[in-house]
């Protein structure tokens, strides 16, 4: 293989592809520093995204608050104890 | 904090939803707000507006999930209704047209100040690096590839139930994913070159 075909295969090993002639790949490694350096950052590359792939905010918990106000029914007024007593 | 439920006990938490129960809506709150806060989060690149877009596609969800006939599909329909809000919001703002690609002009992406303080601080600051990344590759890429990409790779849905969230077919969803895949690995391949740069320039002086 030469160093344009190793590279389209690091990229789709990088990519889980399972048709990747890995020990073709390791021979070129073991002999071109340039790929070897190709190889390296994408390798990088792909641990970064996997690292960004796991990470994820809290929601704040005032969203829940204010979803709650709006939806939960208001106790009615207009019944047996209305409650503010404007006269004591 | 969202425990793990079956389908059938979404199905029936959704059915005494439609007959009025607020505790249940709760409980349907407690486990989705977070993936579709994250979701929203992804698509947008803000977090205050995912904290209005997430409250707004909740309120929406409950004022009409009494319309829902098959409550087994609820968590596609929720993530439509959040993904409709999301490019409402961007049409109105105009957002989506607006987006600079150029990196240094980007400024609005706003991180965590008060989130995850258990994370150490090496690992935060790596964080913080990559999602600004991704999120200004994400807030460049055309929507269709955005929110498909954002739910395989950040949502870990299945391409089949993303067809069922964005409507698109199997073969769109299938490369318009591997569009949007080429581009993120683009970006951070092009951020580790500039950092390897950066690095090189900073042992020159040495």
């Amino acid at each position: 293989m030469d160093c344009d075909e190793v590279r389209v295969q690091i990229s789709a090993l990088m990519d889980d592809n399972q048709e990747v002639q890995v020990k073709d790949i390791h021979d070129h490694l073991g002999s071109c520093s340039s790929c070897s350096e190709f190889y390296e950052g994408k390798l990088k590359v792909t641990e970064w995204l996997k690292e960004a792939e796991n990470f994820q905010l809290e929601p704040p918990p005032g969203i829940w608050e204010r979803i709650d106000s709006e939806i939960t029914p208001k106790p009615k007024t207009s019944g047996k104890k209305p409650a503010p007593p404007s006269k004591k | 904090m969202s425990a793990e439920i079956s389908q059938s006990e979404i199905e029936g938490t959704v059915k005494r939803v439609q007959q009025g129960s607020v505790e249940d809506f709760h409980k349907l709150y407690d486990l989705f707000s977070k993936p579709i806060y994250n979701f929203i989060w992804r698509l947008i690149g803000s977090t205050q507006d995912a904290e209005d877009l997430t409250q707004e596609t909740f309120l929406k969800v409950h004022r009409e999930i009494k319309n829902v006939r098959q409550p087994g599909q609820f968590k596609f329909w929720l993530y439509r209704v959040a993904r409709n809000e999301v490019y409402q919001k961007l049409r109105r703002s105009k957002k989506a047209s607006e987006i600079l690609v150029d990196s240094t002009t980007i400024d609005y992406f706003d991180f965590l100040p008060h989130h995850s303080p258990d994370i150490d601080p090496e690992k935060r600051a790596l964080h913080q690096e990559l999602n600004k990344i991704i999120s200004q590759t994400l807030q460049a890429m055309a929507p269709k590839y955005r929110d498909v990409f954002v739910l395989a790779v950040f949502h870990k849905m299945s391409y089949e139930d993303i067809t069922q969230i964005v409507d698109r077919s199997l073969l769109s969803v299938k490369t318009d994913i591997y569009r949007a895949r080429v581009t993120v690995k683009e970006a951070l391949n092009q951020y580790l070159k500039i950092g390897d740069r950066r690095q090189a320039i900073g042992e020159g002086r040495d």
